[in-house]
């Protein structure tokens, strides 16, 4: 086990443990006066990662692998075949979830934490599957495809996140496809656990009311299983392309069952420096440059919603693909600006004309520091659950990253830093507008 | 944590809980009355209408630059029927004055944002002759009628709120508290200004502070800002039970979209209010909702969706201000009857009382874990607390929790026994998703 090291903010009055062992499971500790307890293992495996041991892999195969993770071999568990058994009869509650670049198992209780810790660690270690268990849990995937394909909002996000994308992964659904699903048996998923589902490849993050000493040992205790393997050559798929600074498509248009026009546009920005810091600054100015313009208090939202061009609630979003684990090369990074609105096109023409204004006279100042103390007191707002702490401290180590060290890179993101990165990133070649009409429109 | 309760005003009451263990301080202010098929529609217009301006914040941006400026404190909206009454809530979150960066750590912010709901409440957009703006309640007609077409993009809440609809038609619990498009398409800005009026002269307020200031500066906060404001206290007659149809009822409706959502509702004849001498008996329908379909390894989950693999979601809820035990699935189309079928098969082992004592016993676990966990969240304890108010019970968590570990198999078949299939309500989809040709090859 490496030293040790206990990272500290003493005016936030918080504070975490963080060690690595000898099977290379890193694992992160931050006691917290709660009655909750929250830990989570993050795996280094999302939807991306397409690529195992020499082939390419179904696309959805982490999400169904996600799935199957829960299961056992009731032979070796008195008849119990499931984890959650476990999870269960400590009156638990866990679950996981499948990103673009990670799967992430957890669990939350208020009581028997070593034990539960134990079961998680157990779960993520060994795979369990039979062909009927796998046809079975097609069918419940399958639904979950289904449900995300009768979401309009969804749909439209997602028809603007492949429209910026041409042949990225990015593109690509975390569930899979109906028909890419089908082609998931058990050997593919064995493949994907024998490549992925390695200590070396997983955060242990814990938060609630432990002893640090305590949930070490109990770590070290499970772990000591743990099969150190072989590496297998990972990656995502099609490792040749690269990442094209222009929006693919620059419009998209679909027909569904809403009561009024979707649209979300969709703007690439390109080049993600090299470097975690650089990377760090860069995503917190994002955040910033995000709030700048497009927050409820701006101009931008204001006007179109004073002009009644928008319904209330049209949000902004941005995802930034560039942990270290991720070739320079697939780096990727865009906004997501969604609502809902009579007219698509005259909100992409607003938005060009507010885009050209701002290029003419500058970001406004005084937006500028009000979206640093909005993103500030957000950051600040997550420690205020065992669960956002853990996920917190667990997705920044994923980048090589301390949590606490964002007030000091906040501290330093400039005007100047938020104007470039506006410049860079808003210009027209680089944007898209996806647009779901009422079916209605389509007659 | 130490909870006080103080009088604000006639028709206000301050539940106060100091609490130093959260970053940010939960600050809300519930609007609570009667729900009425004229009345709750002309409410959730007037509370969209306060959120565009106010007298010194005119203009929606001004409002949000100033929230904005309280450290980015956040103002959310909720407007939900809590059995017979209409509840709408102004929550404001916002960061504790000790995590502050140094060079603001003298800011009152629980001043300025209480300063800003009086504003907005008290003091909303008005036109020369003292009737509310009028571009403001055509503006807020305009996006509540655009909500309430868009209600249906949401496939899984519009089945269910459809479900409520058409199970408790006639009831105050079965209305559309936005109301119709045509009702709201109707709305004068006469109606609506006289509908301020008498809510500024006759309301329910319950305003929960959770957070590090004391209850004297709260309620400073609060004079200072609401202190000219004497409204009369208005009253909410207790809810009552629902009462099932003759025979059971269901209705189908299509829609274009790939997943079909099956929901079913089932009714008993009792509710917090009728219950609120037998407070066991609460617990022991607490318990069998939990394991019918609210854990982890409860029936619907394991016999529905794990074993048949029919759905991704399979679950039940519970809502004792009506006394009704509601499902929702997600189902291909051509699965719904074997789906309705297993649903019902799952409640009528348990009427049957073929119960283990094991799964009672982890699902009092599992309801032990959400009741501790309470403890950690503001906005749970806060919710919780309401109910136990409207509900017009006394109980602490940690009362309901022993009584919900005292309760037996045998309990958990008696009060199953009491639910008769009500109403069941399936949108049926009509459309072929992407892929699924592929997948049914």
């Amino acid at each position: 086990m490496t030293d040790p090291i206990l990272h500290t903010c003493e005016w936030l009055e918080e504070s975490y443990t963080e060690v690595r062992l000898p099977c290379g499971l890193r694992v992160l500790i931050c006691p917290k006066d709660r009655h909750t307890y929250h830990a989570a293992v993050s795996v280094g495996y999302g939807s991306m990662d397409r690529f195992a041991g020499g082939r390419t892999l179904p696309m959805g195969t982490a999400h169904f692998l996600e799935h199957k993770m829960f299961e056992r071999d009731p032979a070796l568990y008195g008849g119990s075949d499931s984890f959650d058994d476990d999870f269960a009869a400590m009156g638990a509650e866990s679950n996981a979830y499948t990103s673009h670049d990670r799967t992430v198992y957890y669990f939350s209780c208020t009581d028997s934490f070593a034990e539960g810790l134990k079961t998680l660690l157990s779960m993520v270690s060994s795979l369990y599957v039979t062909p009927e268990s796998v046809a079975r849990e097609r069918g419940i995937i399958a639904e979950e495809i289904r449900m995300n394909a009768d979401d309009p909002w969804e749909r439209c996000s997602a028809a603007a996140r492949t429209a910026l994308f041409g042949r990225h992964p990015v593109r690509e659904e975390i569930c899979g496809s109906l028909s890419s699903i089908r082609r998931i048996t058990p050997a593919v998923l064995r493949e994907a656990f024998d490549a992925f589902y390695r200590p070396d490849n997983m955060i242990l993050t814990v938060c609630g009311r432990v002893d640090t000493e305590e949930v070490l040992s109990v770590v070290e205790a499970a772990v000591a299983g743990f099969t150190v393997k072989e590496p297998l050559p990972v990656g995502i798929s099609a490792p040749r392309v690269r990442v094209s600074p222009a929006a693919f498509t620059p419009r998209t248009e679909s027909f569904r069952q809403v009561a009024k026009p979707l649209f979300s546009i969709g703007i690439k920005y390109p080049d993600p420096p090299a470097g975690t810091e650089a990377l760090w600054k860069r995503d917190m100015t994002v955040s910033v440059l995000c709030e700048t313009l497009f927050s409820h208090a701006g101009d931008f939202y204001s006007d179109l919603f004073e002009r009644g061009l928008v319904s209330p609630g049209m949000s902004y979003g941005f995802l930034v693909g560039d942990s270290p684990r991720l070739p320079a090369s697939f780096a990727y990074g865009y906004f997501d600006l969604s609502g809902e609105c009579d007219d698509p096109d005259e909100v992409m023409a607003a938005f060009l004309a507010f885009v050209e204004k701002i290029r003419e006279s500058g970001l406004p100042r005084e937006d500028f520091e009000r979206a640093k103390r909005v993103v500030y007191a957000d950051f600040v707002a997550t420690f205020d659950t065992t669960e956002d702490i853990a996920s917190l401290l667990g997705s920044y180590a994923a980048d090589g990253l301390c949590a606490y060290d964002f007030f000091d890179v906040m501290d330093n993101i400039t005007y100047r830093d938020a104007t470039e990165l506006f410049h860079k990133a808003f210009r027209d070649s680089q944007y898209t507008l996806s647009v779901i009409l009422p079916t209605e429109a389509a007659d | 944590m130490t909870e006080t309760t103080r009088t604000l005003n006639p028709a206000a009451t301050l539940r106060h809980t100091r609490d130093g263990r959260f970053k940010t301080a939960r600050l809300s202010l519930f609007t609570v009355m009667p729900a009425h098929p004229d009345g709750s529609p002309l409410t959730t217009l007037l509370f969209g209408i306060y959120r565009r301006g106010s007298e010194h914040y005119p203009r929606l941006a001004l409002l949000n630059r100033r929230l904005d400026e309280l450290y980015g404190t956040t103002l959310t909206i909720r407007n939900y029927l809590h059995g017979d009454s209409h509840v709408v809530v102004y929550t404001a979150e916002m960061p504790e004055q000790a995590f502050l960066p140094p060079a603001d750590s003298h800011m009152d912010i629980l001043g300025g944002v209480m300063e800003l709901l009086a504003d907005m409440i008290l003091r909303p957009l008005r036109d020369g002759d003292g009737c509310l703006r009028r571009a403001a309640v055509e503006a807020e007609k305009t996006a509540l009628c655009d909500s309430l077409r868009s209600l249906r993009n949401d496939t899984r809440a519009y089945a269910g709120n459809r479900l409520r609809e058409i199970m408790c038609a006639g009831e105050p619990y079965g209305l559309s508290i936005g109301g119709t498009v045509e009702q709201v398409e109707a709305m004068t800005v006469h109606e609506v200004t006289n509908h301020h009026k008498a809510l500024l002269n006759a309301t329910r307020m319950e305003v929960f502070y959770t957070g590090r200031a004391s209850a004297e500066t709260v309620a400073a906060a609060w004079d200072k800002a609401f202190g000219g404001w004497n409204p009369i206290l208005i009253q909410t007659p207790p809810t009552l039970p629902h009462k099932p149809p003759v025979t059971p009822r269901a209705h189908t409706e299509d829609m274009e979209v790939s997943q079909g959502k099956l929901c079913m509702g089932w009714s008993c004849g009792e509710n917090f209010t009728t219950l609120r001498d037998r407070p066991d008996e609460l617990a022991a329908y607490t318990v069998c909702n939990e394991l019918f379909g609210v854990m982890q390894s409860s029936r619907l989950f394991r016999h529905v969706r794990e074993e048949r693999g029919l759905c991704y979601f399979c679950d039940s809820a519970l809502d004792m201000t009506k006394g009704i035990l509601w499902v929702s699935c997600g189902i291909s189309p051509e699965s719904r009857a074997e789906a309705e079928t297993a649903i019902r098969a799952e409640l009528t082992t348990i009427q049957e009382g073929n119960i283990t004592p094991e799964e009672v016993e982890l699902a009092k676990l599992s309801l032990r874990n959400a009741y501790r966990q309470m403890g950690d969240s503001q906005s749970s304890l806060e919710v919780f607390a309401l109910n136990r108010m409207l509900g017009g019970t006394h109980d602490t968590p940690e009362a309901e929790l022993s009584r919900i570990m005292a309760v037996t198999p045998a309990d958990v078949a008696r009060v199953a026994k009491t639910f008769v299939p009500d109403t069941v309500f399936f949108l049926n989809g009509t459309a072929r998703g992407e892929g699924e040709e592929d997948y049914d090859d």
